[in-house]
């Protein structure tokens, strides 16, 4: 029948726009791009990795390079050099740092820390924490904060806790309880310093540091210091810079500055209080470069800055380091961090969330030198130096 | 609080039962000419027809709920979050889900506190009748509020339809399947006297949701790097549905009271992530509703449409997960309707109507884990809607039809705990042309303007972490052209053939997105999207009927669909195809019937899509498509109707994601036994 070849021949036609066919999925691979820069064979430190966040349950954490010597960005590293990892790097990076010739990538919604050949950013391991948030390191141990300790002491309000993992056996060897909701930690001589949230507690804010001794592991005091604590970075004269991101309404972000009780005295307390809000800082020498973000509810816009605190005078030399109205072009400001030779200054755009975001390089004079697209959320850096 | 609502709801449908059947009593005469009602009403053929799938064609596709058989309607998408238990939304030619409305017997579900219905929610079971209309429905008594969707869904629950002196229906059906489906249910219709009769049905749903499902991947060279298999956990569901109607006609009118109640429990089965594979967030439902409605002809040119409706939602959830946040929620919501609609016929070709709606919602939520016996919420809102529509239909000639209508809403928006959101109005008009130009052939040609609107929601306007009280309206403008034909004939082995194609351009203006706010994860929403969709729908299905009483149906629907975020060149993904929008997608049902034997092969196509914003090669899905097939028998025994059916669905054992790292169920199936007496 004519008509029954017309409607098959219709049915074909349908079948062929239907074209695009399903196959195993890919590894995804890794890019490569240049950058605008000399190649520089000896350059130290030799890179810097970036950590991307990804959104929330996307499962798109990635590991991108910015390689000083060959003067290439690579992009997505983590997946290409492990392959066989199922479900890849993981959901939500929240820090990444190196100690010895390891790579530490602290993965929060995956519960893990993600541990890899600094050199080749091959996986060695993986240890369990958690809801893990930060990591650093003393005497062949890490420290990672997790916003959940032992639920036994209190399984309404369970407090945070710190793990040490040994860096040999990448083992969970102790842990200790200390406030609600950790975040960043610093560490001073045999001291921890952890910076307290509260963030589950909403409105009911943690306000303290805590002060872990590493020998017996034990939280040997809490420093009442503001709410909300998020950072708490050391400068090269011991003193303790700590920030506070507030309420998100009344009260606004601060920055605290910790300091011994006196000379002869182990103990910290506040001894300054800056109204400068802080989302992210870096310390480079005497410089603390760091950015704020602020929603302004009248102009319903985030109200950006970028400024340079002096550390021994503790005053704000400038509200501004990107010198050439480039800063504009940033959206939302994630990361930041220095060069230490050059004094290259690197900002992080997270944008959206939900698209890639952009890494800036400035030079120490505040001027654009280049910018490249990076994952979603790039937020976190460490120099790689073999 | 529960008891009480339930209580109340008791009163009003007892007290509207007895309005309804003392109204039907005044008209005694009325009992003969009950069958005359239905063909009495003016047949004003639809201008734009909606795509339907119903009665036996319903039955034989392998689908479980309303979010399955709507897959085979061209233009939309189904967002699935994978098993029973998996949560199922519905996106009409890419305006958002929040565009679509959906209508259960006539009288649109609400959700204020998010405005996404769960489709999944509603099975089968019980529906008789699934309509996709594209603008709206073309017939101009219905309420203000229909007239406000940028598309719709309509779901009819099965109506008691009694054949001769038989005066009651009693199905039972059960249905078992792979993961711990176990799905009974029980309908029972009765005719109690000549112009009234009642319906009520129940169904349970259990399913351990415990399927397989499968991540693979392989690298440059082919070579396979990793391929796991596991098993979906947290993706439990154990849902009861009763529901009944009464129904009812008299002289110049028909009536009907529905009283629908609904209660789940399921496991919120989360994302598939890096070293979880296991989520603890539990959910439970509890949603009811009682609505009646009434068309009466008041006069021979005057036509009425009455609508009420109460509803409440309870909605529980729970993180049960030590290692994040504790979180006990509990969500309630009100909502009551009234709606009248008016039609007069000014000559035999010219109808105009009116309607007016009103809508009062209230949402509050409380946080158990401070407030144990919910004594004061942590955040309520309230809202009143007015709606209000006129509109017009005529006739030129028997073939040029034209309909317009216009619908302004008042948005009151009441009292909250921060700042009140300020009060919207806003004006959304629609055209709608359709014209035969050849009296014999049936091709007709059609067009439609609308604009269309969706309020912000309360989670939009309030919570969601930031909301933001000075959002605006969202609003899609959509411009249809296109064209069916149909061709039946007796006595030959072409039987019936439909074609229909429509081309649309579709704009959605200040579009409401999630915007970062401060320094952390904190968002809050603007009006700061714009999207182009360009698409064409295309359908076609056709019936041959062979020797020896074999029937082939052949159903084929494409859909193209390019959906561009046009908010602003400096964005990467400027020009970009919208999240999980496919440029293709498709389905095909093909079915062939041979006297109480019926085997039908159902497939869907998505093509590839983004899963964010931006077109690269990070956020690319691959395309998915299924094979389902159904083998249905029945026979009698005695006065006794049974009817055997066996399906196998996912039949090429296809892994995939609909949603990312949300795995779907691999090949699984499905048996059922439905006996009706």
């Amino acid at each position: 029948m004519n008509r029954t070849r017309k409607i098959l021949a219709a049915a074909l036609c349908v079948a062929a726009l239907l074209n695009g066919c399903r196959e195993i999925e890919l590894v995804v691979p890794t890019e490569y791009e240049p950058l605008p820069m000399p190649v520089n064979p000896a350059a130290t430190p030799a890179g810097m990795y970036l950590l991307n966040e990804g959104n929330m349950g996307s499962n798109k954490a990635s590991i991108d390079y910015v390689d000083f010597r060959n003067a290439y960005y690579v992009r997505n590293i983590y997946a290409e050099r492990n392959p066989e990892v199922v479900k890849e790097l993981g959901d939500v990076g929240n820090d990444i740092q190196i100690y010895g010739s390891k790579l530490y990538a602290v993965i929060n919604c995956s519960h893990k820390m993600e541990v890899m050949d600094a050199a080749t950013c091959r996986r060695i391991g993986q240890v369990d924490i958690p809801n893990c948030r930060y990591v650093r390191f003393s005497k062949g141990k890490a420290y990672v904060t997790s916003y959940v300790g032992p639920v036994a002491i209190d399984p309404d309000a369970p407090l945070g806790a710190v793990y040490e993992v040994d860096t040999t056996s990448l083992r969970v060897t102790r842990q200790v309880a200390v406030g609600y909701q950790p975040d960043e930690l610093e560490v001073s001589s045999e001291y921890l310093y952890v910076a307290n949230s509260g963030g589950y507690r909403a409105p009911n804010y943690d306000s303290t540091v805590s002060v872990v001794e590493t020998y017996g592991l034990k939280q040997i005091q809490q420093i009442p210091v503001g709410i909300n604590l998020h950072r708490v970075r050391r400068d090269r004269y011991g003193k303790l810079w700590v920030t506070s991101r507030g309420d998100y309404n009344h009260i606004p972000s601060k920055l605290f500055v910790l300091d011994r009780k006196d000379k002869n005295s182990k103990e910290m307390t506040v001894t300054d209080t800056l109204d400068i809000p802080c989302s992210e800082m870096y310390i480079q020498g005497d410089s603390l470069y760091f950015y704020s973000v602020e929603w302004n509810k009248q102009a319903e816009r985030n109200t950006v800055t970028y400024g340079i605190i002096d550390v021994r005078t503790k005053q704000l030399l400038t509200d501004h380091f990107i010198t050439d109205g480039t800063e504009a072009d940033i959206i939302i400001p994630y990361g930041i961090c220095v060069h230490p030779t050059t004094g290259d200054i690197y900002v992080t755009d997270a944008k959206n969330y939900v698209s890639s975001g952009v890494l800036h390089c400035y030079d120490r004079q505040g001027r654009k030198k280049w910018s490249v697209r990076t994952g979603d959320i790039p937020a976190h850096m460490v120099f790689y130096n073999p | 609080m529960g008891n009480d609502t339930c209580r109340r709801a008791m009163c009003l449908m007892v007290g509207l039962y007895g309005w309804m059947s003392a109204s039907a009593q005044i008209h005694p005469d009325s009992i003969r000419s009950l069958n005359e009602v239905v063909v009495k009403a003016k047949t004003y053929k639809e201008i734009i027809p909606a795509q339907t799938l119903k009665g036996e064609e319903l039955r034989k596709l392998n689908s479980f709920s309303v979010a399955d058989a709507i897959r085979y309607f061209s233009g939309l998408q189904i967002k699935d979050y994978g098993g029973v238990a998996g949560l199922k939304t519905v996106n009409i030619r890419s305006m958002g889900t929040n565009h679509a409305g959906v209508y259960y017997n006539g009288i649109q579900l609400g959700n204020a506190q998010n405005g996404q219905v769960d489709l999944g929610k509603f099975s089968l079971d019980n529906i008789e009748e699934i309509s996709l209309y594209n603008g709206q429905k073309s017939d101009i008594l219905q309420s203000a509020r229909e007239f406000g969707s940028s598309g719709s869904i309509y779901l009819t629950t099965r109506r008691p339809r009694f054949k001769d002196s038989i005066n009651a229906h009693l199905m039972a059906k059960v249905k078992f399947g792979s993961y711990g489906l176990l799905n009974p249910a029980l309908l029972y219709e009765h005719k109690l006297c000549a112009n009234v009769s009642v319906a009520t049905s129940a169904e349970w749903i259990t399913s351990k949701g415990n399927y397989k499902f499968r991540y693979r991947r392989v690298d440059a060279s082919g070579a396979l790097k990793y391929d796991t298999t596991a098993v979906r956990h947290n993706s439990d569901i154990d849902a009861l549905r009763i529901d009944a109607g009464l129904y009812g006609g008299f002289g110049t009118g028909k009536w009907n009271v529905f009283a629908y109640h609904y209660t789940s429990e399921r496991g919120i089965p989360g994302a598939i992530v890096n070293n979880v594979w296991k989520r603890s967030e539990r959910l439970w439902d509890r949603n009811s509703f009682l609505q009646g409605s009434l068309d009466w002809d008041i006069l021979p040119k005057l036509s009425t449409r009455t609508n009420v409706k109460y509803a409440s939602d309870y909605t529980h959830y729970v993180n049960n997960d030590t290692d994040i946040k504790l979180t006990d929620n509990v969500y309630k919501q009100r909502e009551l309707y009234l709606s009248w609609a008016a039609r007069y016929a000014l000559r035999s070709n010219w109808d105009v109507s009116m309607a007016y709606d009103f809508q009062w919602n209230d949402y509050e939520g409380f946080d158990l884990e401070k407030d144990e016996d919910m004594e004061t919420p942590m955040n309520t809102a309230t809202r009143g809607t007015h709606y209000i529509s006129a509109a017009t239909a005529f006739t030129v000639g028997d073939r040029l039809k034209v309909q317009a209508s216009i619908l302004e809403t008042f948005v009151n928006e009441e009292k909250r705990q921060r700042d009140k959101a300020p009060n919207k109005s806003k004006v959304t008009p629609g055209v709608f042309l359709s014209y035969q130009p050849w009296k014999k052939q049936e091709l007709v040609l059609r067009a439609f303007y609308k604009t269309a609107y969706r309020m912000p929601t309360f989670n939009d306007l309030y919570y969601t972490d930031m909301g933001n009280p000075a959002l605006l309206p969202e609003t899609a403008t959509q411009y249809n052209v296109g064209f069916v034909y149909d061709r039946s004939q007796e006595d030959n082995t072409f039987r019936n053939f439909h074609l229909a194609v429509d081309a649309y351009y579709n704009e959605v203006k200040n579009k409401i997105v999630s915007w970062p706010q401060g320094p952390q994860f904190r968002w809050t929403t603007i009006n700061l999207g714009r999207v182009e969709i360009k698409g064409i729908d295309a359908s076609m299905a056709c019936t041959l009927a062979f020797p020896y009483g074999w029937i082939l149906t052949g159903k084929v629907q494409y859909t193209y669909q390019e959906a561009i975020d046009v908010t602003n060149p400096s964005d990467t993904y400027y020009r970009d195809q919208i999240p999980y929008i496919p440029w293709h997608s498709g389905s095909a049902i093909v079915g062939l019937t041979w006297g109480t034997w019926s085997l039908n092969y159902s497939f869907i196509y998505v093509g590839e899509r983004y899963n964010q914003q931006e077109n690269i090669a990070y956020n690319h899905t691959q395309p998915w498509y299924t094979s389902d097939i159904t083998l249905m028998k029945e026979f009698h025994v005695g006065k006794v109707g049974l009817r055997i059916t066996a399906e196998v669905n996912n039949l090429l054992d296809q892994d995939y994601d609909v949603v990312l790292n949300y795995p779907m169920p691999m090949r699984n199936y499905k048996f059922g036994l439905t006996v009706e007496i």
